[in-house]
């Protein structure tokens, strides 16, 4: 339907004055799962095809987003990217088309009943992990199929595709007249075997469990060690610190630090697009620019940011391929594929035992509000454990965490083997846990 | 993408065969025009038409969704019957649909597309310069302007047929100030359910220099404090730490499985006697209003909390079966690729007997609050949080210096019975609100108020 669409309204869009057309065409279908006390309590099931068209007009760049494939509604849209192109003024620039072969493959998902059974087993072993779980919140799935093409008026075509999903389960445990939350999530990409269900059950309601009887911690400055998920977030947050864009327009902390020591020599950053377990497979970026690996921390010094084809242009070079949409319907911005934290060698229990007395935090909250990606500055929601000679002694909550990420970068004394992988929306950020000199608490100052 | 009505009793007939107790489809067609502008010039733009359709279907307390903007009747034909093979009970025979109920009644003159893209950004434009001629430090302007223009229609398996229009806009005017190698910002976002009109009686250069005020007096301002403090509120916008305390956790989402800190305790002190909290979709023109909610009931006032006992929850159809409770017109999506829950709408404290002057004059050590960023809670602990702007230490009754970067946390039930000032201004802010359903337009408000402890986590 849609590649008719296209078809035809090449021909209107022509005829009506438009020189050069570009179309970003996404496709995608999806299920979501839910089971609620071991039956089906939601199902979700979504088909698109969207469409954003770019067109020349009097030598300049319009745009216009197409949901609705009615085409008497081509003139309306012809008319919109007239009227943008010669409000706007933007030069119009063609996608490139690399040369992507077509994958093979088609994907599909397991069975609903399948589906369902792993849910199901993965909700019961959460409630039978301990008899202070009260209710599994939310148990669900979340599996989606999507494909990106890039064509225009004279037949250049390139697509990707690529199906991954992502399963949560949600607990709340209580004791006495405390209640307490644990979850765990993981996503995961379609082509390979569906994560153990029940495994993560178990460990999300483990933490539900392990933070009953918890109490706040003292406000003061103190050394801690952040778990791989608490880092992805962090990093996530703060990806666009390194967007040449934001750079250009004085709105990153990094500006003309370029060649300089950032953080530690411990900390080196990359962008792997083509990352067998990255959780973004992308071979082009939504301006048809190949992705590429980059170094942007290289022990501590500041190598690289990211550009799209604009930023890359306004200093005369080429686009990293890091030209990629917010939604189908925005002009491309910028973004990212797999960003990796290079692990350290310590496990998890080294670590512990390095922090000696301190906090480790394992979950935080409120990362859109309370993040700062202009100056780096963070102060957030926190929950974790006190530790205690390298023990874990107690569940801690109600408390902050606040500084700066990049001063924190700074401070970091060593770093976890182990990677954890999150999927932000703009791109995928791996992370390993992190033990920090000192990050700024604040908690009730009764319970020290 | 709004279907005849032939294809919407077709669409009900298949899902009634299904085997479903109930069936709805949700029809919408929006015009978007998003138009992102620095001082630098337009930095990005969307415009075009959101369009599909929903189509909810109920077993018992199972609710089912499937949407597409694919408007062919054999695709939506089939999605309903993906749904219905999930479902178990036997074939019902849905009403047939009544006349229409049209909400939308009264708007056909008004429309975004009076104006040109060209004027929308001179609009724009008007902010933008008052913002950087307001002071040598404002080094950057961005302005997003939005309209939408939305269409939707509901057709149900009990035979209504309700339609509504909802004309919405908003500038989210944001300044940044550079001073000594730091750049901070200040933020205001005026929006309402009114066409361009609006911004004929909104004084937009007064707008943009109050974002430009709030970025210069950032910039100079000292880390602050962590720890326990009294933290005066101010009105407006400030209405967000209610919204995040308790208002996410009196929705039926939260409540009608148990997973609220309020389920079970209507009729109870939950709250000081100085907190009365409502919800109000009713109220005219305002931005988090709904004429006709996402399930087809008129938008309405709704006394959570009066006088700092629980009154009601905010219930959609299908927690409202669970809860055995009715709807409260609450029901919202953002679009139709969500499935609709109960949300807030306008939410408000109501006005009390003190000033502001009174309130901070009584405040001999704390915290006063101008405006907040944005907030999370988990409504099962009541645990929220909330990052804050526009602040100042509070000493023997005066604001003394501007602080930053302060994130606010507590409990909901606790807060609620912290409230010991209220005053007489109330003001209400626009935002969003992100959940279950989507991003959606809220208003948030109250007056000015005090709040005995609160933990800061500052900086230092």
């Amino acid at each position: 339907m849609v590649q008719a669409y296209i078809r035809k309204f090449t021909r209107f869009a022509m005829e009506q004055g438009l020189s050069r057309l570009a179309f970003y065409l996404e496709e995608k279908e999806g299920r979501s799962v839910s089971v609620y006390q071991g039956s089906c309590d939601k199902l979700e099931y979504f088909q698109q095809a969207q469409l954003f068209v770019e067109g020349e007009y009097e030598g300049f760049c319009g745009s216009v987003f197409v949901e609705n494939f009615d085409e008497s509604l081509m003139r309306e849209q012809v008319d919109t990217i007239k009227e943008t192109a010669i409000a706007r003024k933007k030069l119009f620039v063609p996608y490139e088309y690399p040369l992507c072969p077509e994958t093979e493959g088609e994907t599909e998902w397991l069975p609903l009943d399948q589906m369902l059974e792993k849910l199901a087993a993965a909700e019961k072993t959460a409630y039978e992990l301990d008899k202070q779980i009260t209710t599994v919140q939310r148990c669900v799935c979340h599996e989606r199929k999507q494909k990106v093409t890039l064509l225009d008026h004279q037949g250049h075509s390139v697509s990707d595709h690529w199906a991954g999903g992502n399963f949560f389960l949600g607990v709340s445990a209580k004791q006495e007249d405390q209640v307490q939350l644990g979850g765990k999530g993981k996503a995961f990409l379609l082509n390979k075997e569906y994560p153990d269900f029940s495994k993560l059950a178990e460990q999300g309601a483990e933490r539900a469990v392990s933070k009953l009887g918890s109490g706040s911690y003292r406000t003061g400055n103190c050394p801690v060690l952040l778990e791989p998920s608490v880092v992805c977030q962090l990093l996530d947050a703060f990806m666009p610190t390194f967007f040449a864009k934001n750079i250009q327009n004085h709105m990153s902390v990094l500006e003309g630090k370029t060649g300089q020591m950032i953080c530690g020599e411990n900390i080196c950053l990359y962008e792997a697009p083509q990352l067998a377990e990255g959780l973004v497979q992308r071979r082009f970026d939504d301006e048809g620019v190949l992705t590429t690996e980059k170094t942007l921390i290289q022990q501590g010094k500041f190598r690289t940011c990211l550009y799209n084809r604009q930023s890359a242009a306004s200093e005369g070079i080429s686009s990293g391929g890091n030209g990629f949409k917010a939604s189908f319907s925005d002009e491309a911005d910028t973004g990212y594929t797999n960003i990796v934290l290079q692990p350290g060698t310590k496990t998890q229990d080294e670590l512990q035992k390095e922090l000696g007395n301190g906090l480790l935090i394992d979950d935080v909250s409120g990362v859109f509000a309370g993040a700062n990606p202009v100056s780096g500055d963070f102060s957030l929601i926190a929950k974790g454990y006190r530790v205690e000679n390298g023990c874990v002694v107690k569940g801690v909550t109600q408390i902050t965490v606040a500084g700066n990420f990049f001063d924190l970068l700074c401070h970091v004394k060593a770093l976890g083997s182990e990677l954890e992988a999150m999927d932000g929306g703009k791109g995928c950020v791996f992370c390993p846990a992190l033990l920090v000199e000192k990050l700024m608490i604040s908690g009730e100052e009764l319970d020290s | 993408m709004i279907l005849s009505p032939k294809t919407l009793e077709r669409i009900l007939d298949c899902a009634c065969a299904g085997g479903v107790d109930f069936a709805e489809v949700f029809c919408e067609e929006t015009q978007r025009n998003t138009i992102n502008v620095r001082n630098s010039g337009v930095d990005g733009s969307s415009c075009g038409r959101e369009s599909g359709v929903g189509i909810r279907v109920f077993s018992g307390l199972n609710a089912y969704y499937a949407y597409s903007n694919d408007g062919r009747e054999e695709t939506l034909l089939r999605l309903t019957k993906e749904l219905c093979a999930a479902c178990k009970g036997g074939a019902v025979q849905p009403a047939p649909l009544r006349k229409l109920v049209d909400y939308g009644r009264g708007k056909e003159n008004l429309s975004f597309s009076s104006r040109s893209y060209k004027e929308k950004i001179r609009l724009v434009e008007r902010a933008i310069h008052a913002g950087m001629d307001f002071d040598s430090e404002i080094s950057q302007m961005n302005v997003r302007y939005l309209d939408s223009d939305r269409h939707i229609l509901i057709a149900n398996s009990e035979g209504f047929l309700g339609a509504d229009r909802q004309l919405k806009t908003r500038m989210l005017i944001t300044a940044y100030a550079q001073h000594g190698g730091n750049v901070r910002s200040g933020y205001i976002g005026p929006g309402a359910m009114r066409g361009l009109d609006f911004y004929d009686e909104i004084d937009l250069e007064a707008c943009a220099k109050h974002a430009a005020q709030a970025a210069k007096t950032a910039v100079h301002a000292e880390k602050c404090p962590s720890g326990m403090m009294t933290v005066v509120v101010d009105n407006g916008f400030g209405g967000l730490m209610f919204h995040e305390a308790c208002g996410h956790s009196l929705e039926a989402s939260s409540v009608a499985r148990g997973n609220s800190e309020f389920s079970g305790k209507l009729g109870q002190q939950v709250a000081s006697p100085l907190v009365t909290l409502i919800d109000d979709g009713s109220l005219p023109d305002e931005w988090g209003s709904v004429p006709m909610d996402d399930e087809g009931n008129p938008g309405q006032r709704n006394v959570l909390i009066e006088n700092g006992i629980l009154k009601g929850y905010l219930i959609d159809r299908l927690e409202g079966r669970r809860m055995g409770m009715a709807a409260t017109g609450s029901a919202r999506r953002q679009s139709y690729k969500f499935a609709p829950e109960a949300r807030m709408t306008n939410t408000f404290i109501a006005p009390g007997n003190s000033s502001r002057e009174e309130i901070i004059a009584n405040t001999e050590r704390g915290l006063f609050v101008g405006n907040i960023n944005g907030g999370s809670v988990n409504p099962a602990t009541g645990d929220f949080n909330f990052n804050v702007t526009e602040t100042w230490l509070i000493e023997n009754g005066k604001l003394t210096r501007p602080v930053y970067g302060a994130t606010l946390i507590g409990s909901g039930g606790q807060v609620l019975k912290q409230v010991d000032m209220v005053g007489s201004n109330l003001k209400l802010g626009q935002g969003y609100c992100y959940n279950n359903s989507g991003a959606l337009y809220i208003n948030a408000g109250q007056p000015t108020l005090r709040v005995k402890n609160i933990l800061v986590g500052g900086l230092r």
